[in-house]
């Protein structure tokens, strides 16, 4: 591991996290953004992985930038929230449809952008 | 006085982020690929999940419990940013898990792909409820 190695790490997973950021509070907003930037880091990814990339590149550039572009914890967060909407009157009338959706569309989207990259590269 | 600078969102989110990712990294490390090694001793568990990515899984479930429990908590804006947005969101990903799931179905992994990707879902989803309600009431 060169000296570069955990600076360019943690820079690049803070760009990341910055630009994963922007897509869920500004555009294109909300777990549309979420779902952007998880199947958008699962494809660059599938790339990566597909190229033979170098070990530190695979560090820096994959467990790094596109580890923290991506997330699990706000797709989470997202499912609970599409089941519970804000405007709550008629709890009887929550439906599943919404997360169940995103759910479904996050993990299929993703293993296809996933393999998508990993076919492209190799 | 440095407030000003420490309250920066941005610099909130990029450095929860970097320090998320950190830890994610040193865990991977630790933890080789397909080990079962203090994720899950079930026999049944480790003979259906013989080589699957167990460390992510814990991973992610660790992070998606914090995130429920800063939200549950109701923390402030900055807090979530470093936290929430910051270090679980960089802790947790998303691109190793799909490549790792794309990985099995090419392997014809079909079965240990399915039970993966439904298990991350469900433990994430119920690891994320359970600190958010836990987080809650102990208010």
């Amino acid at each position: 591991m060169s000296g570069f190695t955990i600076p360019a790490f943690l820079a690049l997973a803070g760009a990341g996290t910055c630009l994963r950021w922007l897509a869920a509070d500004r555009w294109p907003g909300g777990h549309r953004g979420t779902l952007l930037v998880n199947v958008a880091g699962a494809f660059l990814l599938g790339l990566l992985v597909g190229s033979g990339a170098s070990a530190a590149t695979m560090t820096v550039v994959g467990t790094g930038g596109l580890g923290a572009l991506t997330t699990f914890s706000r797709f989470a967060q997202d499912a609970a929230d599409l089941a519970e909407p804000a405007d709550d009157n008629s709890p009887e009338m929550r439906s599943l449809s919404a997360p169940v959706l995103y759910v479904g569309g996050t993990l299929s989207l993703g293993l296809v952008a996933a393999w998508l990259g990993l076919e492209i590269a190799s | 006085m440095r407030t000003g600078l420490l309250q920066s969102p941005v610099l909130l989110v990029a450095g929860g982020g970097a320090l998320g990712a950190g830890a994610r990294w040193v865990v991977l490390e630790a933890l080789p690929v397909g080990s079962t090694e203090g994720v899950a001793t079930a026999a049944t568990l480790a003979a259906v999940g013989d080589g699957l990515p167990w460390p992510l899984v814990l991973v992610n479930l660790v992070g998606c419990a914090l995130l429920g429990v800063v939200l549950g908590r109701g923390a402030d804006s900055r807090v979530r940013l470093l936290i929430g947005t910051g270090f679980c969101g960089g802790l947790t990903t998303f691109s190793t898990f799909a490549v790792d799931a794309a990985g099995l179905m090419r392997d014809a992994r079909v079965g240990a792909a399915a039970t993966y990707l439904a298990l991350s879902v469900v433990l994430g989803l119920g690891a994320f409820l359970t600190g958010r309600r836990f987080a809650g009431t102990s208010r």
